[in-house]
């Protein structure tokens, strides 16, 4: 992992397009300004690893296991 | 006649697909960052649920809903980022007629355990068949919201108001 230190106001840029700039930092929180192109999606790392496990869990989806829900679907009367 | 393209799920077997139902995720969904291209496929004893089904990779398969269905206040806020992102405009969903919203459903062998996934839903621009699963900051959404149970209350409430 690169590691640069920077201070309020700095910035980093990756490659030519992405810009990541200290605004503040405030006790134990720093805000970052990102720049990016719209088809680079920009995330908290913490809710994508929650998302990323989810759509592990949901891509095994099997045929037996969405006929059960199709039924239950059914019986439920909706 | 329209074009129509085969494929191999591990699980759903041999798949024919319209054309015209495959989209592209240009950058993947969290997880599959690899895999872009998906067939979308309704079977009318399967409603409201559709298969998502990976053209690259047999063994994915996802199972997606149109949360509307069951969460009626369902009120996801899209920036403009991934509007942009999809080739749409914006600045709202109601301004968009090429706006399709799913949201994937965790599938259980106990159906009482399917969740649905309100925190990452599904957007297609139906105009280029362009999609993204767009991660929302909103925390009155998570990845599990239980599915049958929705539908009860859902059913409670219409009763309530009659």
């Amino acid at each position: 992992m690169l590691v640069l230190t920077r201070k309020a106001g700095e910035s980093i840029v990756i490659g030519s397009e992405i810009r990541i700039t200290v605004l503040e930092m405030q006790g134990r929180q720093i805000r970052l300004g990102i720049e990016a192109p719209s088809e680079i999606p920009v995330h908290r790392g913490e809710i994508y690893e929650r998302i990323r496990e989810e759509n592990e869990q949901a891509a095994t989806a099997g045929a037996d296991e969405l006929k059960a829900l199709s039924q239950a679907w059914k019986q439920a009367g909706r | 006649m329209s074009d129509t393209v085969n494929f191999t799920n591990a699980k759903f077997g041999e798949v024919t697909v319209e054309a015209s139902s495959i989209m592209t995720f240009p950058e993947g969904v969290p997880g599959f960052e690899r895999l872009k291209r998906y067939g979308l496929v309704q079977i009318d004893e399967e409603a409201p649920f559709l298969r998502l089904l990976s053209l690259d990779e047999p063994a994915v398969a996802f199972v997606i809903l149109n949360p509307m269905s069951i969460w009626a206040h369902y009120d996801p806020r899209i920036g403009d980022d991934d509007l942009k992102g999809l080739g749409l405009k914006g600045p709202s969903l109601a301004d968009d007629e090429d706006l399709e919203l799913y949201c994937i459903v965790t599938l259980s062998s106990d159906p009482k355990h399917v969740t649905a996934n309100l925190k990452g839903p599904i957007t297609i621009n139906t105009a280029n068949m362009t999609a993204r699963q767009i991660i929302l900051v909103d925390d009155r959404y998570t990845t599990k919201h239980s599915l049958l149970d929705a539908s009860k209350q859902k059913e409670g409430a219409q009763a309530e108001s009659r």
